[in-house]
């Protein structure tokens, strides 16, 4: 079972799809939780999720947006997005039968 | 953004965060720097994030044995006893330095005796420094060999030891194995030169000098040679033994 952090990645590369790369990834994350998102957590997850074949990164062409630096292009592997649905699965049947706003008031 | 101009904090950050991200792997530091640079971070932002990143993979491969056994069983042994050895082959050789160096007479030139005692003297520290030059080497061989992954952590971390050993330990040791070693060299270890710096000038110029130089040479290979790194190993343990 993966982490929420690993889901997070997961999710935003399979979002971004052909255009899914750190700062963009970084981006979709800080959208979603509303809360900030490091490099040094970034980074070393997506290594982990490489490392367990979920994704596969590659080295883009330098852009001149980026100062003529390459970006670390990411795309989701079949296991990666097995494992992301598992993980759906587990929350969502984790969840069946709670509400959290009656809970919070309760 | 140009992380040249703005004030003078930024460029700092920025000329901090550059020093930093040469400990990242050169892709990954092109890639966290076009992050940097996409995302619109301030100097002091980028700093904190790629501070984040290199302390990460840095304590990353501490959470496996390896790099604990390589700790425990090379960096620290080896950091000791060369500091100390260092320590004793400096402080051997101090003697004959400063019997030369502070007792010189021109005088002495001409008489045969004084060139048969120098050349023996000049011989045997040469032979001293030599091995002292080699053991060290052969230690930077093997730290620079052994793990590419921890090539920073365990360089620094042996040259710490090198220093601590050289400050704290070996002076510590020597005074408690042999306490009266310098009673017979007063006037020698009187001088704070042969006593404090002398010591430090040849952990300087014998250990870290050639540990150093074949550290970043080992370590900069492809594959380093793990076969001959081993068998180094097994020589350094050796020597260690008969030490």
């Amino acid at each position: 079972m993966i982490g929420e952090f690993e889901y997070l990645i997961l999710s935003a590369a399979t979002r971004l799809r052909e255009d899914a790369y750190g700062a963009a990834i970084r981006q979709e994350i800080e959208d979603a939780t509303r809360h900030g998102c490091s490099i040094g957590a970034l980074y070393t997850t997506l290594d982990r999720l490489e490392a367990k074949g979920f994704i596969k990164t590659r080295m883009g062409d330098p852009t001149a947006e980026r100062g003529g630096r390459p970006k670390r292009m990411v795309r989701v592997t079949a296991m990666g997005i097995r494992a992301a649905s598992d993980f759906y699965t587990a929350v969502t049947r984790a969840s069946r039968g709670v509400s959290w706003i009656r809970v919070a008031v309760r | 953004m140009d992380p040249s101009r703005g004030p003078m904090m930024t460029r700092v950050c920025w000329q901090l965060v550059e020093i930093l991200s040469l400990m990242l792997h050169p892709d990954e530091r092109q890639a966290v720097r076009g992050d940097l640079v996409e995302f619109g971070a301030t100097g002091s932002q980028a700093l904190r994030d790629v501070l984040g990143l290199v302390v990460r993979r840095q304590a990353t491969p501490w959470t496996h044995w390896r790099p604990w056994l390589t700790l425990a069983s090379l960096v620290v042994p080896l950091g000791m006893l060369l500091s100390v050895v260092s320590k004793s082959t400096a402080d051997g050789s101090a003697v004959y330095v400063w019997m030369y160096a502070n007792n010189w007479k021109w005088d002495d030139l001409g008489n045969a005796g004084f060139w048969y005692v120098f050349v023996e003297t000049v011989f045997l520290v040469f032979k001293w420094y030599l091995a002292l030059a080699c053991w060290s080497w052969t230690s930077g061989f093997v730290l620079g060999s052994i793990s590419p992954r921890m090539i920073q952590t365990n360089g620094v971390l042996f040259f710490l030891m090198l220093l601590f050993g050289a400050l704290v330990a070996a002076p510590r040791y020597f005074a408690y194995v042999w306490p009266f070693r310098y009673g017979a060299k007063g006037p020698v270890f009187s001088l704070v030169f042969y006593r404090e710096t002398f010591p430090l000038i040849v952990l300087a110029l014998l250990v870290v000098g050639p540990s150093l130089w074949v550290y970043v040479k080992a370590s900069g290979r492809k594959g380093s040679g793990h076969s001959s790194a081993r068998f180094c190993g097994l020589l350094e343990w050796q020597r260690c033994m008969q030490w």
